[in-house]
Formats: C-alpha cells, sequence, structure tokens
C-alpha cells in the first residue's frame, strides 16, 4: 500500500556535526532551509512551544516553523521546563531570514529538511546571534530573544543595553528580554540600573 | 498576573514608548525602559525593585511608570503602597496613583478611594471619580452622589453615572432639591431613552419636563420621535411645543416636522416650522415650500 504523505512532512534530523567543531560549522551554513542546534537553557528560561486555547487554558500543540505564527508563548507550568533550548534559523541564498527559539520538548514540523548541528557550546550561539542583534532589523528582536534564553547569556545581553551607539530600541527590547530571562543576575542588574544599589 | 497577559502588556509598553529614548536623558530612559519591562517579571520580583523606585528619588515620570507596574502586580502589598501612595503624595504622583488603582481594579484599593474621596480637593474628588469609572464600579460611584454633601460633588458624580451609563442607579437616586437638571443631563449622556420620557411626559414639573425633552432630542433615534410629536401636540403650553420642536430637530426628524407643517392651520405656526425645516437643510423642505406655492397643506 502506498503511504500517504503528510502535508507537513515529519522532520529529518540530520546531525552534521560534532559540537566540538560547532563555530565552523555554523558560520558554514548557508545551505538553504532550516537549520537547528541545542544549547543549555538558562536557569528560569521559559518553556517556549506553541499553544492553542482551550477553555481559558493553555494547551501546548507543536509549532509549524513554516507558518506565519512566530510569536514567543510559555507556560507558567514549571514541570514541564527543559533543561536545553532548540534555536532554529531558516537560511535562504546565505541569507537568515529567520531565527527561532523553542524549547527542545517542543515538537516542530515542516515541510523541508531541519539540519541539525547539535548541541553547542552556549558562547559560540550567543556570539553567532549577537550578530543580528545590529542594525535593527526583523531579526533583532529574534536574536535578543534567542540569546535571553541561554545559560550564562547575562553578559552579552547586558553589553547591548549599555552600547550607546545602538539603536534605542534595541536596548529597549535588550531590557525586555533580560527581564523575560528570568535570572537572578538579570533582576539585580534592573534593580541597579533603577535604584542603585 | 499570568504570563501571557503580562507579555502582551509589556510588548504593548514597548511599542508605544518605541521613539521616546532618544529624545531625553539616556540614563533617565533606561530605567523607564527597565520599568516597562518589568511589567511581564513575576510579582515577587517586580515588586521589591518598584517599591524602592517609589521610595527614592526619582522624576515624576520614572516613578509614575513605577506606579503602572504596581498596578500590574498581583499583590496585597502592591494595592496598599498604591492606595499609601495615593493618600501621601501631592500633585500628578498623587493623581496618577489614584488613576493606577482604578486601571487596576482591586476592590479593596477601591474602597480605599472613598475616604481619600471624602478628605480631598476637587482635583482628587475628579481622580477618584474617573478612577471608579474606569474600573466600571457603579457602586461607589452611586455612593458618593447619594451621599453628596455639595451639589458640586452630587454633579460630578452623577455625570459620572451618567458617562458610565447607569442609567438604572440614576433613576433610584434619593431626592434631592434641585437634583433634576443633573439627573436629566446624565440620563440624556447614557442615553436612557425611557427615563427620559418618563419626565418629558411629565408636566407637574415644567422646568424638569423642558430639560428632558431637550434631553430626547440629544439621544434622537427613531422612538424619540414619535414621544416628541405626541408632547408637541398634546400642550398648550408654548414652551414645551418649542422644546419638542427643538428636540425634533436636535435629532433630526424632518419628516415628523413636515407632518406638523402639514397638519398646522396656523400660519404662524406654519412659518416656524418652515423657519425649522430650512434649518435642518432638509428635502422636505423644499417639498413643503412647493406645497405651499402650489396651494396645498
Amino acid at each position: 500500500m502506498r503511504l500517504r504523505r503528510a502535508l507537513c512532512v515529519a522532520i529529518v534530523l540530520l546531525t552534521a556535526f560534532a559540537s566540538e567543531t560547532f563555530s565552523a560549522a555554523i558560520d558554514g551554513i548557508g545551505a538553504d532551509g532550516w537549520h537547528t542546534w541545542r544549547v543549555e537553557a538558562g536557569e528560569n528560561a521559559a518553556d517556549w512551544c506553541c499553544y492553542v486555547w482551550n477553555s481559558g487554558n493553555a494547551e501546548r500543540t507543536g509549532c509549524d516553523l513554516d507558518g506565519s505564527r512566530s510569536g514567543y508563548s510559555s507556560s507558567d507550568d514549571r514541570s514541564s521546563l527543559a533543561p536545553h533550548i532548540q534555536i532554529y534559523t531558516l537560511m535562504s541564498n546565505g541569507n537568515v531570514l529567520k531565527i527561532r527559539t523553542l524549547s527542545s520538548q517542543c515538537p516542530v514540523t515542516t515541510r523541508t529538511e531541519i539540519f541539525d548541528l547539535g548541541i553547542v557550546e552556549n558562547d559560540d550561539s550567543v556570539g553567532w546571534l549577537a550578530q543580528y542583534v545590529a542594525p535593527r532589523s526583523e531579526l533583532s528582536s529574534d536574536a535578543l530573544a534567542a540569546m535571553s534564553a541561554h545559560e550564562n547569556s547575562f553578559d552579552a545581553i547586558v553589553s547591548v543595553i549599555e552600547d550607546r551607539e545602538l539603536d534605542e530600541d534595541i536596548r529597549r527590547q535588550a531590557l525586555f528580554w533580560l527581564v523575560e530571562s528570568k535570572s537572578e543576575q538579570g533582576f539585580e542588574y534592573i534593580e541597579r540600573l533603577l535604584v542603585g544599589t | 498576573m499570568h504570563l501571557f497577559p503580562k507579555l502582551i502588556l509589556a510588548t504593548l509598553a514597548l511599542t508605544i514608548s518605541g521613539t521616546a529614548i532618544a529624545q531625553s536623558d539616556d540614563a533617565e530612559q533606561l530605567k523607564i525602559a527597565a520599568l516597562e519591562a518589568l511589567v511581564s517579571a513575576p510579582d515577587e520580583k517586580a515588586l521589591p525593585i518598584v517599591s524602592k523606585v517609589l521610595a527614592g528619588d526619582h522624576s515624576d515620570e520614572v516613578k509614575s511608570r513605577a506606579l503602572f507596574v504596581l498596578s500590574q502586580i498581583d499583590l496585597p502589598e502592591s494595592q496598599a503602597i498604591l492606595l499609601d501612595t495615593a493618600r501621601t503624595a501631592e500633585g500628578d504622583l498623587k493623581h496618577q496613583a489614584i488613576r493606577m488603582i482604578g486601571i487596576g481594579g482591586n476592590p479593596d484599593a477601591l474602597k480605599g478611594l472613598a475616604e481619600i474621596y471624602s478628605n480631598g480637593d476637587a482635583n482628587t474628588k475628579e481622580s477618584v471619580l474617573h478612577a471608579y469609572m474606569i474600573s466600571d464600579d457603579v457602586d461607589s460611584v452611586y455612593a458618593l452622589a447619594a451621599s453628596a454633601v455639595s451639589d458640586e460633588e452630587f454633579e460630578s458624580a452623577v455625570h459620572t453615572l451618567g458617562v458610565m451609563g447607569a442609567t438604572d442607579r440614576l433613576r433610584s437616586l434619593p431626592d434631592r432639591p434641585g437634583a433634576s437638571e443633573s439627573i436629566i443631563h446624565a440620563l440624556a449622556i447614557a442615553g436612557d431613552y425611557e427615563g427620559l420620557r418618563a419626565y418629558a411626559v411629565d408636566a407637574s414639573n415644567p422646568e424638569r419636563q423642558l430639560e428632558a425633552i431637550h434631553g430626547l432630542g440629544i439621544v434622537g433615534g427613531e422612538e424619540v420621535g414619535p414621544t416628541l410629536i405626541e408632547i408637541y401636540r398634546g400642550t398648550d403650553n408654548n414652551d414645551v411645543r418649542e422644546a419638542a420642536l427643538h428636540g425634533l430637530f436636535v435629532a433630526d426628524h424632518d419628516t415628523l416636522v413636515l407632518e406638523l407643517f402639514r397638519e398646522s392651520t396656523n400660519s404662524e405656526e406654519k412659518a416656524d416650522l418652515l423657519r425649522i425645516l430650512v434649518m435642518m437643510d432638509s428635502d422636505a423642505a423644499i417639498e413643503a415650500i412647493d406645497a405651499a406655492l402650489a396651494g396645498g397643506p
């Protein structure tokens, strides 16, 4: 019997490179399509996934990477937090078109293959994402959101907040995502900024 | 507060204030941005920071943003701080704190505004009424109207009830000398046809009747026209007839004015009605003029 092919093809995760070669791998990504890698999540990183509202309750569903919806949603249910987050980036003709950040436990679908770079070092991932924070573009906020979900991304985000050369809206968004990271260090920084202690 | 609404609020705050930062002092604007970001923080994290901002030496603008964050924190302490600020602060900050209590809508904090109202000056009283209006707290506004110690207080509270569309409460206010004008104005603001009609057809108090007829014109709508015609036809009082005619004019019922014109046998009255039709810039006026020229009614 001929198998019916679903509209959304199941993801084919291709582990292309080992983590120690990640920097080279990420620098070299150029093939059209989605690429993904996994990093350690911040201590209080939200369980980002796609949800539908059902009778006032958020019901977790998978995310369609090809869909137009690209907002960030999370659940207050701490029991579902994952130790890792998954970064997805869509490439076309050597350019980054989209950056999405989801919990590593969040199922995704897409009509194309996903090239999986595996588990990578947080610093490498944050460094790569930081390239897309400025100049201001549609990727700026998504890059900051992704950075904020990484463990030990505090310094990188604060450097954006304190860079007076940067677009003010980007700095404002960095503050927003610093709070969203819900890290102790982040709240201490906000308190110092506001009350100087 | 749950995360989803908080995220929406925070994103909204980001959008609204996105262009302001370049125009003012960098540190000040960073503080404001940090406060806006705190809207999405867990309550127990945001509260101590915001409390310190309010207690510290900051500009009114920064403290004002802190008050907004406080209004979104669903903890008893946050409401207590808001209420305390509403009691003790001065100037804009005091009014902002009162407003934020309205936005927050916490029942206990709203109750606390009653004391601030009774001890406050005219501006404070107005802010409290506005806060009640924001939170749709009809009961509190009604209580202030019912216990008002001056005509000004009564009129402000009744006006607020009208803006809130609290027609049942307006109709149930206890008798008060000279109160009917305020109540009728409020009924007109609330668009309460039935309430106004009751006063408009009651000739026992001519002044009140005229106010109510005027109010019906402002309310307008299909049902108002026949009532005004009924009042016009059923009275010998010229003031009442003039008020009903004016009501028809305001409510733009030109076909009814034409009807009155056609049935009138009094040349002076016909001239008045024709004048009204012309003022209404109505096709009915041309119709009436053509009929008059043709020797018709």
